[in-house]
């Protein structure tokens, strides 16, 4: 691409391993996962009583503030002042979704104050900006959608920096939703593994800050990572259920590669969505075979924290530029038993990997949303 | 210079109440914008919405806490989430491109033409369905199918940096009442 390059030159994460990216880095090397039972869904009624939450966190309106913590965070790591054209680009699953399930028990409503778009309005807010605001309700593949969009609005020149990520806080509808859709493991998700159950609903917000390289250069900042080009695509195919060959995965990597012009052995690593279930997990092994012959390293993060729905693409992205910075790939924490079916590599303890260059964050998400999002080291 | 062209449109209400009942009109309107021929895989689907996945939200936990949590109707579920007339859009109408959902008001309008646009100039798709869907207090639908194609007789041509070459009052006005924000429009006009 002959455009400048994107750069994120600031974190911010809000998970149930950590609310500083240290801590997170920390904890997902080690191999930790957040999983454990709450009695307050069992008192509740519901089937499944695992999740991966942050018990910690209890300011409400609880989702917008996780974004507003995170967004700061990532902020104040950029030590970027808020001057010029800022853009804000969120992604989330459920929007606010306390604030409908409080409706739904008779309480007040105001669709302002539930729907996705009260992120972007809530971070502009707090943060005092007011550039182009955009909220992406592309479910759990909607943090990519999001910081791709920011990345090619720096790189287009239409904004200055951008202020892009994902959230989604603990949401009981969907924890009945994909329960009753029997998508959910009633123990720990185990993404890729032979005896994976399923997924596992987890919570939290993740941030960066991109701006042009050159710009942030110029100012001294630091750089931690690229963020190159999105490939999309759609399997228009089932409401829920991936297209099983992986074909619609697989043409969202596809895209991404072909945009920036780059080939399939030159990337180094992919974070996948490898959700713990047994149909999606499946056609992604399928699509990351068909695609990259050369069997890239591979980890799947929800075994750690989680499916944060809206959330998880951005967060995963936030560790896709530590292990791009670091060079170190991060454990699939809970796989143990590879399925012999896959044939893939799937990282299953921390990694060197001295030469990593390019890497993979892929999310896809109900309705057939396929998302791979391409990174470069800095 | 890469002219991008809207070849059809279509601005209509409905009186379905029912998310799903509101998904199928939409489809029903819409595939009358949709040629006969055209490259599923590079077609994209873009849809702006204030409140899709919230009638549906509230419905299906006022449903759950009545039949207890562990007994909610998961059919119903996929429609509490704002990206599912775009899934399910997708899946009739086969478009298999980039799916997009932004939520908001005159500013998710700008931002699904924006992307529109920005995919057509980028030849990331070579047709798009730019939608504005809202579904309260009654299902209400404008959209657009773009094209890079053959130009028609008549319509609105964006160059790739999405000036307006060949502005025609009567045009301009129609894609900004589509759309319902002027200066949305006119801001993706402007590049």
């Amino acid at each position: 691409m002959s455009a400048a390059r994107a750069v994120i030159t600031g974190m911010g994460a809000i998970t149930p391993l950590g609310s500083t990216i240290n801590d997170l880095w920390a904890a997902l090397l080690a191999g930790q996962t957040a999983a454990r039972e709450w009695d307050d869904l069992a008192e509740q009624g519901f089937r499944i009583t695992t999740a991966c939450r942050i018990p910690g966190f209890t300011s409400q309106p609880r989702g917008r503030l996780m974004a507003v913590t995170a967004a700061q965070d990532a902020v104040y790591h950029a030590g970027l002042s808020l001057r010029g054209r800022v853009g804000v680009y969120v992604g989330t699953t459920m929007g606010e979704s306390l604030a409908f399930e409080r409706a739904a028990e008779g309480q007040p409503f105001a669709l302002d104050e539930a729907a996705a778009s009260a992120y972007p309005q809530a971070l502009q807010q707090a943060l005092g900006i007011d550039g182009p605001a955009y909220a992406y309700g592309t479910a759990c593949a909607a943090g990519n959608y999001a910081i791709g969009a920011a990345a090619e609005a720096v790189r287009m020149g239409r904004v200055d920096a951008a202020i892009a990520g994902g959230v989604d806080a603990f949401s009981r509808i969907a924890m009945a939703g994909f329960s009753r859709s029997r998508a959910m493991t009633p123990e720990y998700c185990r993404p890729f593994d032979a005896e994976r159950r399923g997924m596992q609903l987890g919570e939290g917000a993740g941030f960066v800050v991109i701006e042009s390289e050159d710009a942030a250069k110029k100012r001294g900042a630091s750089v931690y990572a690229a963020v190159s080009t999105l490939g999309l695509s759609c399997d228009a195919h089932h409401a829920t259920a991936p297209r099983p060959d992986g074909s619609g995965m697989a043409a969202a990597m596809t895209h991404a590669l072909r945009q920036a012009g780059r080939a399939t052995d030159d990337i180094g690593f992919i974070c996948a969505h490898g959700t713990g279930t047994r149909a999606s997990d499946a056609a992604e092994a399928l699509a990351i075979r068909s695609v990259f012959p050369h069997q890239p390293p591979v980890s799947g993060i929800k075994g750690a924290l989680g499916h944060s729905l809206g959330a998880a693409t951005a967060i995963e992205a936030v560790i896709t530029a530590l292990a791009l910075h670091h060079r170190i790939l991060p454990p699939t924490a809970n796989h143990q038993q590879p399925d012999p079916d896959m044939q893939i590599d799937v990282v299953t303890e921390a990694r060197e990997s001295r030469d990593l260059r390019w890497a993979l964050n892929c999310g896809y998400a109900f309705g057939g949303l396929n998302s791979a999002l391409l990174m470069e080291a800095a | 210079m890469k002219h991008l062209w809207i070849t059809n449109s279509v601005e209509t209400d409905s009186g379905a109440v029912d998310f799903e009942q509101a998904a199928e009109w939409a489809a029903a309107q819409l595939v009358t914008l949709v040629p006969a021929q055209f490259e599923p895989e590079r077609a994209g689907l873009y849809i702006a919405t204030r409140d899709a996945g919230a009638s549906a939200s509230i419905s299906f936990w006022k449903q759950a806490l009545e039949a207890g949590a562990g007994f909610a109707n998961p059919h119903d579920f996929p429609w509490t989430l704002a990206s599912s007339p775009a899934g399910y859009l997708a899946l009739l109408l086969q478009l298999r491109g980039p799916n997009y959902t932004l939520v908001g008001a005159a500013s998710a309008s700008q931002g699904v033409l924006q992307h529109a646009f920005d995919d057509l100039a980028a030849g990331r798709v070579s047709t798009a369905l730019a939608v504005r869907l809202d579904l309260t207090p009654q299902p209400r639908l404008a959209a657009l199918w773009l094209a890079d194609s053959a130009p028609p007789r008549s319509g609105l041509a964006l160059d790739s940096e999405m000036y307006l070459v060949a502005p025609e009052d009567d045009v301009l006005a129609a894609l900004c009442k589509t759309f319902q924000h002027r200066q949305s429009a006119a801001a993706v006009a402007a590049g």
